[in-house]
């Protein structure tokens, strides 16, 4: 009873999300850093924050740490100034910061089996209309979609059906890992402006990860460029784009191979 | 103790082994003829081979003449420790002998304590050892299969585990179908060796027991009831492997224990 108790209240203080502080944040596999020293704040007003940066760099763990998937090596997650990760249910707040994998992977069984997923661990019974209206929101025809076995669909279906599958759990914070990097070009503009609704129609605050260029300046409004486990910077996407010319960019992915050893040893 | 064997069998004996002393040496006299050069090898052989098996058929008559009951149990919780022993040879992510052991201490104890106290099997070392045995030995195959099945499917599926987790789930609802399978890897072959009983499968206990004297229908439903004493137990085993291995493949905070399968 207690713990119930504990939980609602929980959920309740989550319901609108106004930043992430990550305070010297270090992950570590074995011996080797992935994060180094993290410091950064993420707040709603930015709009879509983009975390870009080359592979291997440590975006991926970024995502995944927000949504305790893993726990940071040192240092401390906060959320709305108040609440400290380290002592924060894991589940509930993995329920309200949702991810999207990379790879979409999907339950065995309908796609209606997998919209319904979330909620039904949290026994929230999710009725017929609110399970088409998310694969609406997905651009997914129910009619269509509802009761096909998820394992036949394409690709860009796939990372949609998942899409909405997160999105069944009304978070507030959705991470989204490289969410277009299989999909064509059609599938990725129907994605992308699918997130663009879900910013001005539902409030949701998006934290992307991407690896294209073409993509940040399309979507996000402001950037973290990640290399080698550390912050490069953080800045609005234009002034990145307009400070940058398109080599400088290049250069910024570039360096890190280069400098690699480099920068090891400055540590 | 009764004596174990009688006089006249003793002589009886004797004379069988001084007869068939004639074959070791038609065995001795060919490898000499042969030039094998294995005469002295032949002769240690048999008459260390003699000696261990008659000890142990000794050692057999001392525990079958148990009617101690806490010497039996101790016995059998000497029979588990070995069997965990020998489970945690082949598994190679966590140490899983403390796991075994508490395992196979309860399943296959605990149903043959059932099975004592209910009366069903009669309270002597010459039923409860050899049968305990059956079910602690079966019960160590069913957990090493379970633990094997659900630590590939677990290695397999991490990236479906994950994205249940990341909507919430509790560490056991993420693996709820990879529990399901793993119970079933060996209840599977086991149930439906139960289903052709009979026609397809003699199984040892039977023939021995009729060999033995027994009565045959005795025998039989004898070895029906090992069968529900090993499925018992082995779910037993089963059930408790596989919560305390979930309790090593999750952190206290519902995440993978990454660490546990990085190397």
């Amino acid at each position: 009873m207690q713990l119930n108790l504990e939980v609602a209240l929980t959920l309740q203080e989550f319901l609108s999300f106004e930043q992430l502080t990550l305070n010297d944040v270090s992950y570590s596999v074995g011996t080797t850093q992935i994060l180094k020293k993290i410091n950064v704040t993420i707040t709603k007003d930015k709009g879509i924050t983009g975390i870009v940066g080359p592979s291997g760099s440590g975006k991926t763990t970024f995502l995944r740490l927000l949504n305790k998937l893993i726990s940071p090596s040192q240092g401390e997650i906060t959320l709305n100034n108040s609440y400290q990760y380290s002592t924060q249910p894991s589940r509930e707040l993995r329920k309200k910061i949702g991810l999207l994998h990379q790879n979409p992977f999907l339950f065995p069984g309908t796609v209606k089996a997998n919209v319904e997923y979330g909620p039904q661990i949290w026994n929230i019974p999710l009725s017929f209309e609110e399970i088409n209206n998310l694969l609406r929101k997905v651009d997914l025809n129910p009619l269509k979609y509802i009761d096909r076995i998820a394992s036949d669909l394409s690709g860009g279906e796939k990372q949609r059906v998942c899409l909405a599958r997160t999105l069944a759990n009304k978070p507030c914070v959705l991470l989204l890992d490289e969410p277009t990097s299989s999909l064509d070009i059609v599938s990725e503009r129907i994605v992308e402006e699918t997130l663009n609704k879900l910013v001005k129609e539902d409030g949701i605050k998006i934290i992307i990860v991407t690896h294209s260029l073409e993509q940040t300046k399309r979507l996000t409004d402001e950037i973290i460029f990640l290399k080698n486990g550390r912050i490069e910077t953080q800045t609005s996407t234009k002034f990145f784009f307009s400070t940058y010319s398109e080599n400088q960019i290049i250069d910024l992915f570039k360096k890190e191979k280069k400098t690699n050893g480099r920068d090891n040893k400055s540590e | 103790m009764a004596e174990i064997i009688s006089q006249s069998e003793f002589w009886e004996i004797l004379i069988r082994i001084l007869l068939s002393g004639t074959l070791l040496f038609f065995l001795l006299f060919i490898a000499f003829w042969q030039q094998l050069q294995m005469t002295r090898t032949i002769i240690i052989s048999y008459v260390r081979g003699l000696i261990q098996i008659v000890l142990l058929a000794l050692v057999l008559v001392l525990i079958f003449n148990l009617r101690n009951l806490v010497i039996i149990y101790l016995y059998m919780l000497g029979m588990a420790i070995f069997s965990a022993l020998t489970a945690r040879q082949h598994y190679r992510y966590v140490d899983i002998l403390k796991i075994e052991i508490v395992a196979l201490s309860v399943g296959g104890l605990g149903v043959m304590g059932l099975v004592t106290i209910l009366g069903i099997i009669e309270p002597t070392g010459e039923y409860l050892i050899p049968m305990g045995g059956m079910v602690i030995s079966n019960a160590m195959i069913w957990t090493t299969m379970t633990s094997e099945r659900l630590t590939s499917d677990f290695i397999k599926n991490q990236g479906l585990i994950e994205a249940s987790l990341s909507l919430g789930a509790s560490p056991r609802m993420a693996i709820h179908n990879l529990l399901q399978d793993a119970f079933k890897t060996p209840f599977n072959p086991s149930i439906n060796r139960v289903a052709i009983l009979g026609i397809v499968s003699i199984p040892g206990l039977l023939a021995g027991m009729i060999i033995g004297g027994e009565n045959p229908i005795v025998a039989a439903v004898y070895q029906v009831i090992i069968f529900l004493m090993i499925q018992s137990a082995g779910l037993i085993a089963v059930i408790i492997v596989t919560y305390l291995l979930i309790n090593k493949f999750f952190t206290s905070v519902d995440q993978i224990n990454y660490a546990l399968f990085s190397n």
